[in-house]
């Protein structure tokens, strides 16, 4: 017969093996990043090597040196070849990966699965699951007035912030799309779930993006959801409700956070403060108690 | 038995995993490639180890 101590010992020993579940996912996206650095750095020599060869091919040309030309082209078209399927390799380790091109965090897939994995261990330990979702203020006007390069930079610079936030174990950073990241936020109630993404969309509201001689500053907006799973509530609706409630956060002016919660049956919107000045917000009863002290 | 022991021993090897998969994340960033393996090797024999201690625990407890 399990006794109170037992009982007690065997959730910490679960708590446990969850983080060792996420310490191995770690280990293996490390091993996949340092396959992918060794397979850069080996492109970099090859493309290295065929500049090289093209500069001789070049000066073999002007030379009428036939022989040297007739060389120098073989090996350029292997050296094209290598660096072919060198693409293609790091191309298809990223892929598998789950790690996101731009901004080095997890993809679309990557989100799918960690959400999944969070999803049933919650249901496991009947704990809630939080999500917020991060939506870029004027990305496209960033992409048209200062370039695709910039937009990138903007992009991998609020990764690394919402990174910087995400620290506790089992919380991931994904791409969604776009200009939409995603939070899987573990144990975190509506409120833990709302102050998190306040702390967001402060931290994002700090950068400076460097444009020519100037900068420009970067905000988001973040919606906010928190659910405990079972048979009756399913992931999509932790989904449904972090998408609405960004969509809520743009509506009301963008640069805040605000989270949408099912009260009674009805979606019901939350901002972190300040309810009078934005008479159609509510503020949550659970922001006085969060299960998730940050 | 000892509630405390029991729980504190395994905490104290993931919380080192964690350290040396922050460092190893922090190399690879860095583009530093023999950092980031040798904090791989240290984050999987703590994985390694936190495996052992807890399969051991969990044997205990039946």
């Amino acid at each position: 017969m399990t006794t109170w101590t037992d009982a007690r010992v065997s959730d910490a020993l679960e708590g446990e093996e969850a983080r060792l579940d996420r310490l191995r996912d770690d280990a293996d996206r490390g091993r996949t990043g340092i396959a992918l650095l060794r397979a850069r750095r080996e492109l970099d020599t090859v493309r290295d090597r065929a500049a090289g060869t093209a500069e001789m091919i070049e000066r073999a040309a002007l030379r009428d040196d036939v022989t040297t030309l007739a060389d120098a082209q073989l090996v350029i078209r292997d050296q094209r070849e290598q660096i072919r399927r060198l693409e293609a390799t790091i191309e298809a380790m990223r892929s598998a990966s789950n790690i996101d091109a731009v901004t080095g965090c997890l993809d679309r897939a990557g989100f799918e699965k960690t959400l999944e994995r969070e999803w049933n261990r919650a249901m496991r330990g009947r704990t809630e699951v939080g999500l917020l979702f991060v939506d870029v203020d004027y990305f496209k006007e960033v992409n048209d007035r200062f370039g695709h390069q910039a937009g990138d930079e903007a992009l991998r610079a609020i990764a690394n912030a919402l990174e910087g936030e995400a620290k506790r174990s089992g919380e991931a950073v994904a791409r969604y799309g776009g200009d939409e990241f995603v939070i899987v936020v573990p144990h975190a109630d509506l409120a833990g779930a709302l102050g998190f993404a306040e702390r967001v969309r402060g931290a994002v509201s700090h950068l400076r993006l460097r444009v020519g001689e100037g900068a420009v500053g970067l905000t988001v907006s973040v919606g906010a959801a928190s659910v405990m799973p079972s048979i009756k509530v399913k992931r999509e609706e932790l989904v449904r409700r972090a998408d609405c409630a960004v969509y809520r956060a743009k509506d009301a002016g963008r640069n805040r956070a605000i989270a949408l919660g099912v009260e009674e049956g009805r979606d019901v919107f939350f901002a972190p403060e300040a309810p009078a000045q934005r008479a159609d917000l509510e503020k949550p009863e659970a922001a006085r108690s969060t299960s998730r002290s940050r | 038995m000892e509630t405390g022991d029991i729980v504190a021993r395994p905490l104290t090897a993931l919380d080192d995993a964690e350290v040396y998969g922050e460092r190893m994340r922090a190399r690879l960033l860095e583009g530093n490639v023999d950092g980031a393996e040798r904090a791989l090797a240290m984050l999987d024999s703590k994985v390694r180890a936190g495996e052992g201690i807890l399969a051991a625990r969990r044997a205990r407890l039946g």
